[in-house]
């Protein structure tokens, strides 16, 4: 019974703590680009692609953060 | 019952009770501010993505819509016209300044500046050699901000348009946070707003507080009290972040007008904008706070006593506290 209880509290807790509409896109958006860049053939090529992607990351998160 | 279940449970109480505490926003304290439709709508749901700086206090407001689209604004005739920025199919711009010889410039990407008239006609293409992630005008000088992922640093740098060296400008610097690259990145924002006196409002995304820039870029902070502040945390996910600061003018009588998330209605409906202006004087000191009856994105004019603003569904209407 305690344990059902704490189960049940664990899921209602995470439903509340959850963002409303969490910025999946600019996040999803990230990790794939940060796939590319891992297979780019050589080190600098894979750091710049990474560093791109950062920046298309802070882009993406720029419109819903400051756009108006 | 063990003292681990008891540190889970109080775990779960504070994680959901702080997330939802931290996501609250601030409820305005003068009352509601019914909101006089007057024509529009100017825009659709896409973002703004810059406004022109005003160079005489009835001039058009001239903005920068979705990707790569001027709107300009006229109050006076109660008339928009839009106009599509000339650049291949694709192209994103960000920023929209006006310099003295009343030139206007956005950026193409991160790495060029255009030269644009009000009909979308592309007059000059520059390269940048840095990245930048936005862009105002100041004089015959254009402001940018570098992409730039440390913190403390300058927020931004002068140069005029073709230079290959910026220099810093004024003394608002970037905060140190202990987040990722790309979170103090976004945390260190800057966006600016009107001002009809010497000085203009600049804000970031997280804190209730405007710095007042002067020509020359020294700039005071105030703290504006009665704004929620939100946490990094819900800022940085969430997709319509509650904000302190959405957008802030200062008229000509030196009073600062502030739009803030605050509270939607519940329930809220799906339609950008804020819920709240507030009123302050050149100190600092609250001089109101207002409920709006329906969200507004942009404060296109403030003059005392009166806002026209752009309201979510993109109408310009008249707010009258």
């Amino acid at each position: 019974m305690v344990r059902k209880t704490l189960l049940t509290l664990v899921v209602l807790a995470g439903l509340v703590g959850v963002p409303r509409q969490a910025m999946a896109g600019c996040a999803v958006d990230l990790l794939d680009c940060y796939g590319r860049a891992a297979g780019r053939d050589g080190f600098w090529m894979r750091t710049a692609a990474g560093l791109d992607c950062e920046l298309d990351f802070t882009d993406c998160v720029r419109r819903k953060l400051i756009g108006r | 019952m063990t003292r681990n279940m008891t540190g889970l449970i109080a775990a779960i109480v504070w994680f959901a009770t702080g997330a939802s505490c931290s996501a609250r926003p601030h409820h305005a304290s003068s009352g509601a501010l019914t909101l006089r439709p007057l024509f529009g709508p100017a825009i659709g749901s896409e973002v703004i993505a810059g406004r022109a700086e005003d160079l005489e206090p009835h001039d058009p407001v001239v903005l920068l819509v979705g990707d790569q689209d001027l709107v300009t604004i006229d109050l006076a005739a109660r008339a928009v016209r839009r106009r599509t920025i000339q650049l291949p199919l694709g192209s994103t711009c960000w920023g929209l300044a006006r310099l003295r010889d009343r030139s206007l410039w956005t950026l193409k990407g991160r790495r060029a500046l255009v030269s644009v008239l009000a009909s979308g006609e592309v007059q000059r293409e520059l390269p940048l050699s840095e990245s930048q992630f936005g862009l105002f005008g100041q004089g015959d000088r254009l402001l940018y901000q570098p992409a730039d992922f440390i913190a403390p640093a300058p927020a931004l740098f002068a140069g005029r348009p073709g230079d290959s060296q910026r220099a810093a400008w004024g003394d608002l610097r970037t905060r140190p946070f202990p987040l990722s690259r790309v979170s103090v990145a976004a945390l260190n924002f800057v966006s600016c707003g009107t001002g009809l006196r010497a000085e203009r409002p600049c804000w970031f995304p997280d804190e209730p507080a405007v710095y007042l820039v002067d020509d020359e870029g020294a700039s005071r902070r105030l703290e504006l009290a009665g704004l929620y502040r939100v946490s990094q945390e819900v800022l940085l996910t969430s997709d319509n972040p509650a904000r302190p600061v959405r957008d802030a003018y200062v008229d000509a009588g030196g009073a600062i007008w502030v739009l803030s998330t605050g509270a939607p209605p519940s329930p809220a409906p799906d339609v950008l904008g804020g819920w709240v202006l507030a009123r302050y004087g050149p100190g600092g000191e609250p001089m109101g706070a207002w409920r709006l009856s329906e969200p507004v994105r942009l404060i296109l004019r403030a003059e005392p006593g009166r806002a026209l603003v752009l309201t979510g569904a993109g109408k310009v209407a008249e707010a009258k506290p």
